[in-house]
């Protein structure tokens, strides 16, 4: 279909696209593009304050001169432990509550429900609930297990150094969890019925099956689930930022980019830290990490697309 | 399949167990919010998860009033309909022109609205505080609206170009024909014909702007423009030992999205799968 024409008239279509295109640009492109140049100033952000060229410092801070780099590693670190963990208790997990829904005749769609309900939530009021859930003694998780008689197990979950990180990162997956069951269910019903029914003849069980046809077959789903678990863990921020605060306690062991980023942007990081530049370089640095895996993603998923 | 023999029909009972002892997990937490939203805070310290000695409405009152819930509610509504609508407006003008409209740039529009589908939006939050406190947005709902459809074009046009394309020529042409402008294409003949499309990005979008904390926590300042999640933030600080009105305020920003998810989950589902494989 082409556009009227005669005269502007040609050319109203734009006025068409103008609603989309405008804030599109203004609000999303723009800023963009506007971090990686403030990455390359020292600014403090105050209209009128000078705003000074200093080439690729900002990154040098980040990458090898403490006390920045010490945070910047640290996080890094726990954003590759939290991929980790997605990695099982996401995308492994999700595969096989969707395995186990393949195999039930009857009430598939309820526990479907159920799965999926806590993703309508907003993550930031499922830290909240969470947080008095796991409160060390009022919090109705210890007293369940002191209940049932594992009182070894009732844990300060939030505020143990170690315990913290697992303990955030699961209450993010009981938030989640119903995505991936939901992908990988999708793309367990493609593969043909046939296919199983002629491998059960021959004798094939139920695991030779799942191992043999259907793991196979679902695989490139997999492999995207697991690069939107990489991105995923790269843009965590409320979970941590609601149950851990900003400065992601206790002693910084559930620190992540996306609270780091917080701090250094909007400050709780001391003076010296609250350059605007600081910040977007610590942003750019993100993107150059998180932005590869998202195209290959998309690549995959375009390429693998699943009806739901 | 059919269980054949005994050691199957375990095995069905074996699959079940699992898939039972997950779904408790998920509703445990919630199901100790709604029991702990009507208990008084002594019994839920005493009794944490268990029936309420006698139930407590007060708690839902103060949560409402007292604490400001009400306004929360009523700002949360107001963005999330507002953003809603102007994504779909936005978006679906859009997609039709770059489906349908043959013009030089469109390839070159329709890829700079797709590139969008891999940028991280919160990652530029510092040029974009700069930006909305340079245009005196700075504590307005309308910076929220306007930084939720930005950030909602590459999935939404994304989505309804696909839509779009699939309405066969035919009707378009024929509409032509009978001396429809472009305007009344779009109106009368598209935006109709996808209408599955639109309540997938409506329910998408819709949940995202409800739900969303981090902006609303960057560019809100008072306490009477907050949406619920922030809103709940300043609670919680406020009323740290009131946990049955904490409780009742949880329940009151969660109840909603779960009614609405009950009756609606099918579209619930599609909206938020497809909506966030972007």
């Amino acid at each position: 279909m082409y556009a009227g024409k005669k005269g502007l008239g040609r050319y109203s279509f734009w006025l068409m696209l103008a609603p989309a295109l405008l804030p599109y640009l203004v609000f999303k492109i723009y800023p963009f593009f506007n971090s990686i140049l403030l990455s390359f100033y020292n600014w403090n952000g105050v209209p009128g304050s000078p705003k000074i060229w200093v080439g690729l410092s900002n990154y040098a801070k980040f990458l090898y001169q403490p006390p920045f780099s010490t945070m910047f590693w640290r996080a890094l670190s726990h954003n590759v432990i939290v991929f980790g963990l997605l990695l099982i208790w996401s995308t492994g997990l999700g595969t096989l509550l969707a395995w186990f829904l393949t195999q039930v005749r009857k009430g598939g769609g309820f526990y479907k429900g159920i799965i999926f309900m806590p993703n309508t939530i907003s993550i930031a009021v499922t830290g909240f609930l969470w947080s008095l859930l796991l409160n060390p003694q009022f919090g109705a998780v210890n007293a369940l297990l002191r209940k049932v008689g594992l009182d070894a197990l009732a844990m300060p979950w939030l505020g143990d150094s170690k315990l913290a990180l697992p303990t955030v990162i699961a209450v993010n997956v009981w938030h989640g969890l119903g995505f991936p069951v939901l992908i990988a269910l999708a793309a367990m019903l493609s593969v043909p019925k046939d296919v199983l029914e002629a491998a059960e003849v021959d004798g094939a069980n139920r695991f030779t099956q799942f191992w043999k046809i259907t793991f196979p077959i679902i695989l490139p789903n997999l492999i995207n689930l697991m690069a939107l678990n990489f991105s995923g863990a790269f843009g965590l921020f409320e979970i941590v930022f609601v149950m851990q605060g900003a400065e992601a306690g206790p002693f910084y062991s559930t620190d992540l980019i996306g609270t780091l980023f917080y701090r250094t942007a909007f400050g709780g990081m001391g003076a010296t830290a609250s350059g605007m530049g600081l910040g977007a370089a610590l942003a750019v640095v993100t993107f150059l990490i998180v932005i590869p895996v998202s195209l290959i993603a998309t690549r995959i998923q375009r390429r693998y697309s699943v009806e739901v | 399949m059919v269980w054949r023999n005994p050691r199957l029909k375990w095995a069905a009972i074996g699959f079940h167990a699992v898939l039972i002892i997950y779904a408790l997990i998920v509703m445990f937490p919630l199901l100790t919010m709604l029991l702990g939203s009507v208990k008084s805070t002594r019994d839920l310290f005493v009794n944490p998860f268990g029936w309420p000695e006698q139930f407590v409405w007060a708690n839902y009152v103060r949560a409402w009033t007292e604490a400001n819930f009400a306004i929360y509610f009523k700002n949360s509504l107001y963005v999330t309909v507002v953003s809603t609508t102007s994504i779909i407006f936005a978006s679906s003008m859009a997609a039709f022109v770059l489906a349908r409209i043959k013009f030089k740039a469109n390839a070159w529009v329709h890829g700079l609205f797709i590139a969008g589908l891999v940028v991280p939006s919160r990652l530029a939050i510092i040029p974009l505080f700069l930006l909305v406190r340079d245009l005196g947005l700075m504590n307005k709902h309308l910076a929220l609206i306007l930084i939720y459809t930005g950030g909602a074009m590459p999935f939404a046009i994304f989505l309804l170009t696909t839509f779009f394309r699939q309405v066969p020529n035919e009707l378009a042409e024929a509409a032509t024909v009978e001396g429809a402008g472009t305007w009344t294409i779009y109106w009368r003949i598209m935006l109709p014909l996808v209408r599955p499309a639109l309540a997938t990005v409506a329910i998408f979008e819709a949940l995202h702007a409800w739900n969303d904390f981090f902006f609303p926590l960057v560019f809100l300042r008072s306490n009477k423009l907050m949406t619920v999640p922030v809103g709940l933030s300043v609670f919680f600080g406020e009323y740290a030992t009131d946990w049955s009105t904490l409780f009742a305020a949880l329940t009151i920003s969660i109840l909603p999205v779960i009614v609405l998810f009950i009756f609606m989950s099918r579209q619930f589902i599609a909206g938020l799968t497809q909506g966030a494989v972007k």
